[in-house]
């Protein structure tokens, strides 16, 4: 056999887009005014619709209700039990399932298309007549306290937990960190209470993707659309104490790993750095060619990952390095992520690696938009955090433009190792 | 229903194309026919290791990761027992990248002591991080050295000990790239905007020249049938404890795969499921429960494992597995139980190709078992599956004599 040699030396050649669009969306608005967004993609009859209701961790009158109400908000109407609603949804090979979150939560139906004249009903009556069955709750509050009891064990929750406290204080809703009393004291009359006020159709801002058609938009008219909502009662004000201490250290003694959490409080999507920080964000540990990973696990191997993120809730972000080490490098660990931090406020980034982060960047953005069900969530997620459809672009336009001076500076501003809360959980040596 | 063609090029690597023109992104999956299961009882956990090395550089290309992120693109890959899958994304105007990168570590990936040492550390790590830091961590390795004697299933792809990673020398690594790491044992599979004709003329231009290997002839020793039940008990200090037992079944290609896997779902999957509705929320003995298969090549695993509720004993727990499995093979499995599980595998399926990435994943997995066409004929072969089916491949499985049963906790 002949084959051509082909010369491999040289990369082939780039095309970087000069612009990324969402993609085709559509948007309009039910009966009682709910908001419903739409990306269409019909070459399978399935259908994902997703309802968001303003009823998470921030909205909470006691600890862990939004999560106990959003998990039993499936479990038992007043028709219904819990295993006449399973049997019904699954019989059709369809699912309803509810996330929490710290801002809103989700309930989420996957189901074929010819299907949902079946569930949307038994949707509508959860939404409004959702009984939260006692033999339910104690059911759940039994798997919540197995659920921490080994969690407690995991260096990774306990760290993290940590860190949440330590940011915003462990009386605030993002920071309060559940313990056993919390699960014990849940009580089904505050769980209907707060189903009933929280999860009225008529709050609930929707977005489809999949097959959707016509017959899709007059089932959510008829069970969610068809009543308006009464407005949610109560002040929502919450002080937000971080911890003094700098550093905490978690002992536990019989593991071989030990968790860091380098992090601190910052600013949320709705302000001008927040894009260009993002790309800062990136250089440091926000892809896999970050100077993080780079540095710790591919040159020194001390972790199987290390990772830097920015976290935005509606009243409080913040920015975290993550990554489980051995116990024995731990410090040096440590001392090679603060330095990274300093690197970035202190040289500029050379043009090479920005042009390798824009690139990758636009790219995820592109990744991020293709097929309908990446794409509505990129549209959840923006709609969610209160931003008009513009943010993508200007999105798309900060990872262009961002220039090295301007990395060193926000680096310098917002990424500054003095300013971080450490934390460790593990057996430090 | 995902439109494809199929080529070989003249080395042996088998080329799937599927076109989709609405996305501006493309995938690009390469499947290597190589996983734990070819792997020696005394260096266990080597293909894993090497797909680590697989990102260590190639001759032309000392920076895998740079050049992808270069083009916009992202990657990874991840490694079973029966297999080890590289994937990259990225826009299809830059295609080119991920298959000169593909290609050039195809044909010569660049080996060193440095790269072995970084990657052995940074598996190492893994290996801590979640198979011995974490609670229940070592679960699979203690449960499958049981359920298998012969077959290389009896060890988890991470390897069955830190020191077989540890121990790695470079001449092992490049005698199993040699033998397993050639185009005529991998499949490439393309999807996204990007024409048939074009991606072939792309895929012959960078993969063509790679020479053919010759195939190992290491043959797999398969699982005897089992004679006897199995026992065992772990003891760890964790919160909660765990019962399994796990039965031998059908590989992925086996004629009772498709009942198998259903029985499965009727008994534990979803909240309808046997399991879940007697054991769980009537009797409350576990706190949760499921079942499931390992959709494996060769003799695989059917699980039922539950999580007892505080104060259960093992063995009242595991007598009411027993008893359920009992009843469903007296009873049979009812109409309308079928017709759930069927109509949740049909959903399932329809919602699983749904971008580029799946739709070039789920191709090259089902070409690795004999037929790409499988992502569009699998849901018939389930809907195929009668009644009669579910009562054989119950009446089959659960035989006491073929049961093993692990105790994990206190």
């Amino acid at each position: 056999m002949t084959t051509k040699m082909i010369n491999r030396t040289a990369a082939p050649d780039l095309q970087i887009p000069e612009t990324v669009s969402l993609g085709a969306y559509r948007q309009l608005t039910l009966g009682n005014g709910v908001p419903v967004y739409i990306a269409d993609n019909n070459t399978e009859d399935v259908v994902k619709i997703e309802l968001c209701f303003p009823a998470g961790r921030w909205y909470e009158p006691s600890p862990m209700l939004s999560r106990a109400v959003c998990r039993l908000l499936t479990k038992g109407t007043s028709r219904f039990s819990s295993k006449e609603l399973a049997d019904r949804i699954e019989f059709y090979g369809a699912s309803v399932e509810t996330a929490n979150g710290h801002d809103y939560t989700s309930v989420k139906i996957f189901s074929l298309g010819k299907y949902l004249p079946e569930i949307m009903p038994l949707v509508g009556e959860m939404l409004q007549d959702a009984s939260m069955p006692p033999e339910e709750l104690q059911l759940f509050q039994k798997k919540q306290l197995q659920k921490l009891q080994v969690g407690l064990r995991n260096t990774d929750f306990v760290a993290n937990r940590t860190m949440h406290a330590a940011l915003f204080g462990d009386q605030h809703p993002y920071g309060y960190a559940v313990d056993a009393d919390m699960i014990r004291a849940l009580d089904t009359t505050s769980m209907r209470n707060f189903s009933r006020q929280h999860y009225q159709p008529g709050l609930a801002t929707v977005f489809l993707s999949g097959n959707i058609t016509d017959a899709t938009i007059q089932e959510l008219e008829r069970s969610v659309g068809s009543q308006t909502a009464e407005p949610i009662t109560g002040a929502h004000q919450r002080s937000l104490h971080s911890a003094e201490e700098q550093q905490i250290l978690v002992p536990n003694a019989e593991s071989v790993q030990s968790s860091i959490r380098i992090a601190s409080l910052t600013i949320g999507k709705d302000h001008p750095d927040y894009a260009p920080l993002n790309v800062a964000n990136t250089v440091l540990g926000g892809y896999f060619g970050s100077r993080l990973m780079s540095n710790i696990r591919e040159d020194k191997g001390y972790t199987y990952g290390i990772y830097s993120l920015i976290r935005h809730h509606h009243n409080g972000s913040y920015f975290v390095i993550d990554t489980e080490v051995g116990n024995e490098v731990c410090r040096a660990a440590v001392d090679e992520i603060y330095a990274e931090m300093k690197q970035l406020a202190e040289v500029p980034v050379d043009n090479n690696e920005l042009t390798v982060v824009r690139n990758y960047m636009l790219g995820s953005l592109i990744r991020a938009t293709d097929g309908s069900f990446n794409r509505i969530q990129v549209i959840r997620n923006m709609v969610m955090s209160g931003l008009d459809f513009e943010y993508f672009d200007r999105l798309v336009t900060a990872v262009q433009r961002t220039r090295p001076e301007q990395i060193q500076e926000l680096a310098g501003k917002y990424l500054d190792p003095t300013k971080q809360k450490e934390i460790i959980c593990g057996q430090p040596i | 229903m995902i439109n494809y063609n199929k080529f070989t090029l003249d080395n042996g690597l088998t080329v799937l194309v599927n076109e989709d023109f609405g996305t501006q992104i493309a995938a690009v999956d390469v499947l290597y026919k190589v996983g734990a299961r070819n792997e020696t009882a005394d260096k266990t956990g080597f293909a894993h290791l090497f797909e680590h090395l697989m990102f260590g550089g190639s001759v032309n290309a000392p920076d895998f990761d740079t050049e992808l992120q270069l083009a916009g693109g992202t990657n990874n890959a991840f490694t079973t027992n029966d297999l080890t899958n590289y994937y990259d994304v990225l826009p299809v105007n830059n295609i080119e990248t991920a298959l000169w990168l593909e290609s050039d570590r195809m044909l010569h990936l660049d080996f060193s002591e440095r790269s072995l040492d970084v990657q052995r550390n940074v598996v190492c790590e893994e290996f801590k991080e979640h198979y011995i830091n974490r609670p229940y961590g070592d679960v699979w390795h203690k449960l499958r050295e049981m359920v298998y004697t012969t077959h290389p299933y009896r060890w988890p792809t991470i390897g069955l000990e830190l020191d077989h990673i540890r121990e790695a020398k470079l001449s092992d690594v490049e005698s199993f790239f040699y033998s397993w790491y050639r185009p005529n044992n991998a499949i490439l599979s393309i999807s996204g905007g990007i024409s048939t004709a074009k991606a072939l003329e792309l895929a012959e231009k960078w993969f063509g020249d790679i020479p053919a290997g010759v195939q190992p002839e290491r043959i797999i020793p398969q699982e005897p049938a089992q004679s006897a039940a199995r026992f065992k008990k772990v003891e760890a200090d964790v919160p909660v404890n765990l019962v399994y037992q796990v039965w031998h079944m059908d590989g992925r290609n086996g004629s009772g795969y498709y009942a198998q896997n259903l029985l499965s779902d009727v008994l534990g999957n979803g909240e309808s499921s046997r399991l879940y509705q007697s054991l769980k929320m009537e009797q409350q003995l576990f706190t949760d429960i499921s079942a499931y298969v390992s959709g494996s090549m060769d003799t695989g695993m059917f699980v039922v494992s539950g999580k007892l509720a505080d104060g259960v004993s093992y063995e009242e727990g595991n007598a009411a597995i027993t008893r359920e499995l009992k009843k469903l093979q007296s009873e049979g499995c009812g109409d309308r139980e079928l017709q759930r599980v069927k109509n949740m595998v049909e959903t399932d399926l329809a919602g699983s190709y749904m971008n580029a990435l799946n739709k070039a994943q789920g191709l090259a997995m089902a070409e690795m078992l004999g037929n790409a066409d499988l992502v569009n004929t699998e849901i018939d072969m389930y809907t195929a599956v009668t009644a009669t089916d579910m009562d054989a491949a119950a009446s089959l499985l659960f035989r006491e004599d073929q049961c093993s049963t692990m105790f994990y906790g206190k």
